[in-house]
């Protein structure tokens, strides 16, 4: 039953996105996995507050609900007309395609045997996410999973994983360890075929992104961990695909599926919230090719209103504040302390794995390298990558955690939330979308 | 002419990638990323004997650790006895009517647990103590 519960809402937004979408297959299936799994954690979310526990009521207007959207897909998808594919330049590079092929195998072996040896993840995903699944899943009424006497556990985080992980629990009846892994798993997958997809040329220039995604290690093994920072990377990588490609088509309604993302995201962890802040702002001030910054930024934010509604409801009025929370004097003086910064640049060096030194390594080699194909498009991704950068930099100068400590123990998993959507804007400018129309004129998309 | 000079120095790009790709792929096999045991499967087995002696919800005390005991260890067992037991609240307090106190924990000289006696005790070590009087 979890299968459905799993597949009905992918479907759902793969039907959805079909004739929106022209891009790759893989793109559009990576975004009808995001998209479900976003859009299940959400509407459980209302489901969650009108039933106010995961039981089989919860269950069976969870399938009603997923079943009538599926099905109203289904017939919009019959009365769309379903653009032609636009011609493929001649494949070259067949080798990383075969390397690409050869690796991901090998990663999927290990993440089977991974989670053989480790079924429940790392300690945050068991601490924290797969916890509040529990709670989510075993409660009576909802309200005690986010108890603020849940201190330890973090009971502020957003709740769309761990939705996710309770509202498949109900659907298999049980709390199953290969559910939280199986969406782990899928989160990897769809971020991958995301990043992939976003490489128009041929399928070879989609496996640079792919081997780029393997090439960070502490990526590809977090997948292991359970823990919510893949789905938040896939959100913002998913996020970003859209809004350009939308910018870029001036269509709305793509920007606006940007927007939803961002806000599935918001959802996810709290550095969502973030993101959705720098999103907006880089559509107003970077700019957009062929949509009118007022016009793209409109439709985003009618994407992205619904469930950032309801995240502002949940951190406002039900959330417990936030351990880094402080008065706003406190956090200007840490500011303003040259110290604080000098220590964050030091312990970020010294955190920071040989994984992910040779991985930026690598990228700032190959940006170099691609410095004359770099086009609005992969420098407005490449901005949203660089600002939230800087405001992970400024949260670790403000921390009310010991300084060290948080940069030492959260360094590498911000980075698993950035890698994908800087390994887009080089694969951007790698394989030229931006220059490449996604669909030549004369098809007509609607 | 230009098109074969542009691939050439883009070469470059996949054939890095490809390369720390492997290497990566290659240490997850020989050294995979997390423990070879599963101790939360574990703990979760032997946190999960004590709920037919707690309450069904409601908050149960934890008994923390005295000065000296391995901090790590001891929050990995405090965490995974919440895991365990959700939907119980496990507090790091002696108020409650029910205190965990988990294995390894010398209680016969911890003046915290006055006023307590053990409910039960299960084969791992751990033991539920209850207040005398309510």
């Amino acid at each position: 039953m979890a299968a459905i519960g799993l597949g009905l809402p992918v479907l759902c937004v793969w039907l959805a996105l079909r004739g929106r979408l022209p891009a790759s297959a893989a793109m559009r299936a990576g975004l009808a996995i995001a998209g479900g799994l976003g859009a299940a954690g959400s509407v459980a979310t209302v489901l969650l507050v009108l039933i106010g526990r995961t039981d089989r009521m919860f269950v069976a207007v969870d399938a009603l609900l997923w079943c009538s959207l599926t099905g109203a897909a289904f017939l919009s998808t019959r009365r769309r007309s379903v653009p032609v594919a636009p011609m493929e330049r001649p494949r070259r590079r067949r080798w990383a395609s075969a390397v690409f092929a050869v690796l991901a195998c090998v990663n999927v072996a290990m993440l089977i045997t991974g989670y053989i040896r480790a079924p429940h993840g790392a300690w945050d995903a068991w601490a924290i996410w797969n916890l509040r699944a529990r709670f989510l899943f075993r409660v009576e009424d909802w309200h005690e999973a986010v108890s603020a006497a849940l201190v330890a556990t973090h009971p502020d985080y957003p709740l769309l994983l761990p939705l996710n992980i309770a509202r498949l629990w109900a659907w298999h009846g049980g709390e199953a360890a290969w559910v939280p892994a199986l969406a782990a798993f899928l989160f990897g997958v769809a971020t991958v075929l995301v990043v992939m997809g976003a490489a128009r040329d041929s399928a070879a220039d989609g496996s640079v992104g792919g081997l780029a995604l393997l090439a960070a290690g502490p990526w590809i093994w977090e997948v292991l961990s359970q823990c919510a920072d893949i789905p938040l990377g896939l959100f913002f990588a998913a996020t970003l695909a859209l809004m350009t490609n939308g910018i870029r088509r001036a269509d709305a309604s793509l920007v606006a599926c940007a927007g939803v993302a961002s806000s599935f995201a918001a959802w996810t962890k709290n550095e969502g919230l973030l993101f959705v802040v720098i999103v907006a702002v880089v559509v107003l001030l970077v700019g957009a090719d062929r949509m009118p910054r007022w016009r793209a930024l409109a439709a985003w934010l009618a994407g992205a209103l619904p469930v950032l509604l309801v995240v502002a409801w949940y951190k406002l009025s039900i959330a417990p504040a936030n351990d880094l929370a402080q008065p706003l004097a406190d956090a200007w003086a840490k500011l303003m302390d040259p110290s604080r910064h000098f220590l964050v640049v030091k312990t970020a060096i010294a955190a920071a794995a040989p994984w992910w030194i040779a991985a930026a390594g690598a990228w700032l080699i190959a940006a170099l390298v691609l410095r004359r194909r770099w086009d609005a498009t992969a420098i407005r991704i490449a901005a949203v990558v660089l600002l939230m950068l800087a405001g992970y930099f400024v949260v670790y100068v403000v921390t009310t955690q010991s300084l060290e400590w948080h940069v030492n123990t959260s360094l590498s998993r911000l980075s698993v939330q950035l890698w994908p959507s800087a390994v887009l804007a080089l694969l951007v400018a790698y394989s030229g979308a931006a220059a490449t129309p996604m669909v030549p004129p004369s098809t007509g998309v609607r | 002419l230009n098109v074969s000079r542009r691939r050439d120095s883009t070469a470059a790009v996949p054939a890095s990638f490809a390369a720390l790709a492997i290497v990566v792929t290659a240490i997850g096999v020989w050294r995979p990323p997390l423990p070879g045991h599963d101790v939360v499967r574990q703990l979760d087995r032997e946190f999960r004997q004590l709920l037919p002696h707690l309450p069904r919800t409601g908050v149960v005390g934890y008994l923390a650790p005295s000065e000296g005991s391995d901090v790590a260890d001891e929050q990995r067992l405090f965490y995974a006895a919440q895991f365990s037991l959700a939907p119980l609240v496990i507090v790091r307090r002696q108020e409650p009517e029910f205190v965990i106190v988990p294995r390894g924990h010398a209680v016969q000289d911890d003046p915290r647990l006055a006023g307590l006696f053990v409910s039960s005790t299960t084969s791992a070590g751990h033991r539920v103590y209850r207040r005398l009087t309510r």
